[in-house]
């Protein structure tokens, strides 16, 4: 499973950066639609879902994601977008204090990451 | 049947060098996890362990000898050497051949191997030192320790995660008991604390980034831990025949196998290896006072072992002490079966039960007698000591006084 993931380094560090330079509004919409395109990929893949059926709205525990699959989605958006998510599969029980329990609190995390990468040291 | 009792122990871990420190500590209820000093932490999200912090091997061994031990192997040969000492055996005699050496590890020379490739890998380096391979296997450490001490009979390492040592001291046992042998030296000895290795405990998520509270609410997971515990196990006749000191007795060993998840715990796993214990034991469930729990302090062992230790015990579950003592020496892995029995026998033979430290609030699904923080002054005579592994391989001692 993670052979085919591990080392697309390269690719999406060069699509991040080229996503990275929004200078006007509708760029924004551009770059907020792909994070979310991106995270969405990323679980309906590991889902085994359709695509398309996966909204916002769908929480992760009514898909067939075992624990396993929550670690290695992490890691594939932390790979997809060369960030780190403090996610520590302990909390993972209560699903309040894993900070996620939707599709798009996912994405909103995803969100929040890059934004503080973005920040000037 | 044969009495297998204990004879000698030896144990070099975060709370203590030799067992006086480790009893002293453990009664005392002193953590010994903090932040990682004997590898670089700036990449790491973790930065904490229960490490042998001011280890100096100068202190253990000569600079030749060094060339060849692993760090893993220098902490069992410092236990083998207390463990020995304490048994006042000689196997260079005749007794050496009829002694066996079997020690868990559950990954071997990890830093060999880690400074080796790092040297490769980023120095470029166009050839290594001769004795690598010999170094970083992963029955270097008892291959040392028979070659120290003289011990000329079977020798070799298990290897089972988190339950290496526990297979290794309940096959000791086993073969002590059918007469195969007469002595076994037996324990384990871990240490993981190298950049590559922990970048991979780090992946699972599963570490805890403040400190290891087991059975406690708001856990975070496991805090690794290093070192080495070492028996001497022995037939009663054998010991008895010599005068030697008697520390406790091995009376019970139960394994099984999950055959499920590779990293989620069972239920049912955890129950028959714990069943498969008592009834090696001979003894009523009833007539056992301390559970030395596996307590990892991960979401998912504590609850599950919890609900195997009422699944075993029935009302009597009520009645048990049960505590971590990885919430003071962490998690060493294929070490941690060793250092547990070893705290269990220090416990019982001061009569006092080892608390869980970093216990803060009460965890509803956990709901047993955990020793919160605080050693109980209570003499008992009976214990059982777990340890449930990952890809499911359990392994549970049953001691007595």
């Amino acid at each position: 499973m993670t052979g085919s993931t591990s080392f697309c380094h390269t690719n999406s560090l060069t699509e991040v950066a080229a996503l990275e330079r929004p200078t006007e509004e509708h760029y924004w919409g551009h770059w907020m639609a792909d994070v979310e395109g991106a995270v969405l990929d990323i679980i309906a893949e590991k889902a085994k879902s359709d695509r398309s059926s996966l909204t916002p709205q769908t929480e992760l525990t009514t898909l067939t994601l075992d624990s396993l699959d929550i670690v290695e989605i992490i890691f594939q958006i932390e790979e997809r977008f060369d960030i780190s998510i403090p996610y520590n599969a302990n909390e993972s029980v209560d699903a309040a204090g894993a900070g996620f329990k939707t599709v798009g609190d996912v994405v909103a995390l995803v969100h929040q990451h890059i934004g503080q990468g973005q920040q000037p040291a | 049947m044969t009495s297998v009792v204990v004879t000698g122990m030896g144990c070099i871990s975060a709370i203590g060098r030799n067992t006086a420190q480790m009893a002293a500590a453990l009664r005392a209820g002193q953590c010994g996890i903090g932040p990682l000093t004997v590898t670089p932490t700036d990449r790491l999200m973790v930065k904490i362990g229960a490490e042998v912090a001011g280890f100096d091997p100068l202190e253990h061994f000569d600079e030749k000898r060094l060339l060849l031990l692993d760090r893993f192997s220098q902490f069992a040969l410092v236990a083998a050497r207390e463990a020995v000492a304490a048994s006042g055996l000689d196997f260079r005699g005749p007794v050496g051949e009829r002694a066996a050496a079997i020690l868990g590890s559950g990954v071997g020379g990890m830093t060999t191997l880690d400074e080796s490739f790092q040297r490769l890998y980023l120095e470029n380096a166009k050839r290594f030192q001769p004795f690598i391979i010999p170094k970083l296997m992963i029955s270097a450490a008892i291959s040392h320790i028979t070659m120290e001490h003289g011990m000329r009979g079977p020798a070799f390492t298990t290897a089972s995660a988190c339950a290496s040592a526990n297979h290794a001291i309940g096959t000791a046992f086993h073969m002590v008991r059918a007469g195969m042998v007469d002595v076994a030296l037996t324990g384990g000895a871990e240490s993981v604390f190298t950049p590559g290795t922990l970048k991979a405990w780090e992946a699972m998520r599963i570490l805890a980034p403040d400190t290891c509270r087991p059975f406690a609410k708001g856990r975070k997971g496991l805090v690794l831990g290093e070192g080495a515990a070492i028996l001497i196990l022995e037939s009663r006749a054998h010991a008895q025949a010599r005068g030697a000191p008697i520390l406790g007795e091995i009376v019970g060993f139960g394994m099984s196998a999950d055959a499920g998840d590779i990293v989620l715990p069972s239920l049912d796993g955890a129950v028959r290896a714990m069943r498969a214990c008592i009834k090696d034991s001979g003894l009523a469930p009833e007539t056992f006072e301390y559970v030395n729990a596996h307590g990892t302090g991960t979401a998912m062992n504590d609850v599950t072992e919890t609900r195997a230790i009422h699944e075993v015990f029935g009302d009597h579950a009520r009645r048990l002490a049960v505590s971590s003592t990885k919430s003071m020496h962490g998690h060493a892995l294929g070490a941690a079966g060793a250092i547990e029995a070893v705290a269990t026998l220090l416990a019982m033979r001061d009569g006092f039960i080892p608390p869980t430290v970093n216990y803060n609030e009460a965890d509803p699904q956990c709901d047993l007698d955990y020793v919160p923080n605080i050693a109980r002054e209570q003499a008992f005579d009976v214990a059982l000591s777990s340890s449930f592994a990952f890809g499911g391989l359990n392994a549970v001692l049953a001691l007595r006084r």
